[in-house]
């Protein structure tokens, strides 16, 4: 078909409207349409051109009742839309159910952000102090606000480092970070040490524990240190 | 009912289909509803399917009013288009069930297959009313017509002249 000549455009334009053409040529003229305002221009003017086919007829009137079944039919359908719109957003226990939801996720929310941040405050930690053997022979266990207990695994260890040190055992503690450690005190013949909050620099992850001994002096010419480190262990938190 | 007297605007009845204002598709049902019914009535053959045709066309004529393009046509051409294409629609879908009716028929009875079609036994038809009011295609005009089909290209190219020279 040849598009390019206005006169054939202007008669292919009408076929279309009038509808001859084969379900081909049908389908080709419509691909063209597409992309095409000019020739969906003239296809609307053959629409109005036809009209005058639709004039030769005398004109059957409807029937009164065809407006009332219109207008009823459209009031229907929208009557139906309102009901199911309102079925969703306009009913009670709609929003009944979405506040509820909303408060209940708001609460649980708040409880779990409430058990994080009590957690952190205060967990509880403990720490393994272990001698070169990696057996664990005392235990750090505490929490930031409360404190911490320092206990022997077994009894007899805690008296048998009491009294081989003759009473100069010194628990120490370092924060992560910190230069120096800090002397939190020595170890009494008690068989666990208690050491309240405001004495600790600190209770957090990572922190080192260690216990030293004072050495007996061998003799006064021996110029290594006098304290050696015997127990250390960091600080690890516990799940509540 | 009271009937609007005054001359149809059908561009502002389509703006008014457009915001979903019920006085504009009464304003066209009973302006054109006459001549849209013996449209319909042509094309479609019987009074109900006629009658069901008309209403579900205007329904969508009240639903995709915004379809219609000012730019390019009139809104009475867009109209009767809208009412023709969907009439011309239920005439095919009853020419199919009565085609499928026909050959179970003469299946069952020889005889029946012998009947000629009643329209068949018309006077030669115009061209351009077979194409605009029966839905018929080129071959089919042809075959209807007994003449070849670029013949009747030339014929209904010749009518569409005649169109473009009358006042709508």
């Amino acid at each position: 078909v040849n598009l390019r000549d206005p006169k054939e455009r202007t008669a292919l334009a009408g076929e279309y409207v009038l509808g001859t053409f084969d379900e081909n040529e049908r389908r080709g003229f419509e691909r063209q349409l597409q992309d095409d305002a000019t020739l969906r221009a003239e296809v609307s003017r053959w629409h109005d051109r036809v009209l005058a086919l639709a004039s030769r007829l005398e004109p059957v009137p409807p029937g009164p009742s065809l407006w009332d079944e219109l207008e009823r039919e459209i009031l229907d359908t929208r009557a139906r839309r309102e009901r199911a719109e309102r079925s969703l957003w306009q009913r009670l226990d709609v929003w009944q159910l979405i506040a509820g939801v909303a408060v209940a996720a708001v609460m649980l929310f708040g409880a779990l952000l409430l058990l994080t941040w009590s957690a952190q405050r205060d967990a509880r930690l403990v720490a393994l102090l272990q001698d070169g053997s990696g057996e664990a022979s005392w235990v750090v266990e505490g929490r930031p606000r409360s404190g911490l207990s320092l206990r022997p695994v077994i009894p007899a260890v805690g008296m048998s480092v009491h009294r081989a040190s003759g009473g100069s055992a010194e628990f120490w503690t370092q924060m992560p970070g910190a230069r120096e450690p800090v002397l939190l005190g020595t170890l009494g013949v008690d068989e666990s040490t208690e050491i309240a909050a405001s004495r600790l620099p600190g209770l957090v992850e990572g922190q080192m524990f260690g216990i030293t001994l004072k050495r007996p002096s061998a003799s006064p010419e021996d110029a290594t240190p006098a304290t050696s480190v015997v127990f250390t262990g960091k600080v690890v938190a516990l799940p509540n | 009912m009271k009937p609007i007297c005054a001359p149809l605007d059908h561009h502002a009845a389509l703006a008014g289909c457009m915001r979903g204002e019920l006085w504009a598709l009464r304003a066209i049902a009973e302006a054109e509803g006459g001549a849209l019914n013996a449209m319909v009535l042509r094309i479609v053959g019987d009074e109900a399917g006629a009658r069901k045709v008309l209403k579900e066309a205007l329904l969508q004529i009240f639903r995709e009013a915004e379809r219609f393009d000012p730019r390019n046509g009139t809104a009475r051409g867009w109209i009767f288009a809208v009412v023709r294409q969907r009439a011309l629609a239920a005439r095919r879908t009853l020419e199919i069930e009565l085609e499928v009716e026909r050959r179970l028929a003469a299946s069952r009875s020889a005889a029946a297959a012998a009947a000629e079609p009643a329209a068949a036994a018309d006077a030669q038809p115009d061209p351009i009313s077979l194409a605009f009011f029966d839905g018929y295609n080129r071959e089919q005009i042809a075959g209807r017509c007994h003449a070849p089909a670029a013949a009747v290209r030339q014929w209904i190219r010749g009518g569409l002249t005649k169109l473009m020279d009358l006042p709508a």
